[in-house]
């Protein structure tokens, strides 16, 4: 009973901003997130999210920060990579790509 | 509680294709290896997190950590020791923040593909040494650790020979 809670509140109640396709069970996709004219550049930083059954999130997963942790000045393109399961743990990573 | 022990196992283990991206771009590719820990030798100082980009248009790895001290730590020189090759490389200081108990550096290192390869292929761990103003903090793998951290970096390596051999080719 108390797993089927959790569970239930960890589906209705993903912290991490849920983007693209997302399967009640399990989610493990990569999608894009944004693309800009920039042409596409050769360095990548990436930023990492977390949630806990819904009731706990952390990370800071700002486009700004994965720029500056790779000294990207113009972002091409966000990527963005979903894991979930059940809806109790999910990450969601970044990817920036740019120059 | 078993189905619970098995969604937390599964989260926990990290397969090869979460370690690395791989992007086309014009005339080759850009692997992106995601952060991971490299441990701290230094007492009471945090592991370090790199990430290793790899562009097959420059043939150049760029490694970019941050390392938190108690102290300010802005870097005079950065080397990679294998055995006994040292890499001494020119790095660039990304930025240097402050959090409530820690000071926070950024740095970017490149190098050549065949650098990173040997640095892996050898049966010795690395050892990464931050020098700043007198002060030394180092970092790398235990003997223990060292075939696992290895191995995984090695397989995307092999990755990327194979491709650039198929790009040649091409």
């Amino acid at each position: 009973m108390v797993l089927a809670t959790a569970v239930v509140m960890g589906l209705s109640l993903v912290s991490c901003a849920s983007v693209g396709v997302v399967g009640a069970v399990y989610t493990g996709t990569t999608v894009p997130h944004s693309v800009t004219d920039n042409k596409l550049g050769t360095k990548v930083g990436s930023v990492k999210c977390t949630s806990i059954l819904g009731v706990a999130a952390y990370g800071d997963a700002g486009i700004n920060t994965a720029a500056k942790m790779a000294g990207i000045k113009k972002v091409s393109h966000v990527d963005v990579q979903t894991f979930s399961i059940l809806g109790v743990f999910t990450t969601q990573t970044y990817y920036v790509y740019g120059e | 509680m078993s189905l619970v022990l098995w969604v937390s196992l599964a989260a926990l283990a990290v397969k090869l294709e979460d370690r690395y991206v791989m992007k086309t771009i014009e005339d080759g590719q850009i692997y992106y290896v995601a952060p991971y820990q490299i441990s701290s030798k230094t007492k009471n100082i945090k592991p370090l997190m790199a990430d290793v980009t790899y562009v097959t248009t420059n043939d150049s790895v760029t490694m970019n950590f941050s390392v938190w001290t108690p102290q300010e730590l802005l870097a005079d020189s950065i080397t990679l020791r294998s055995g006994k090759l040292v890499y001494c490389r020119d790095f660039e200081t990304f930025f240097v923040e402050r959090d409530a108990k820690l000071w926070i550096h950024r740095y970017s290192m490149r190098f050549p593909l065949e650098s990173l390869n040997a640095i892996y292929a050898a049966s010795t761990p690395f050892v990464l040494s931050v020098y700043a103003k007198g002060q030394t903090v180092e970092y790398g793998y235990t003997a223990n650790m060292w075939p696992k951290e290895q191995d995984w970096m090695n397989q995307i390596l092999h990755i990327i020979a194979s491709n650039k051999r198929l790009y040649k080719q091409k």
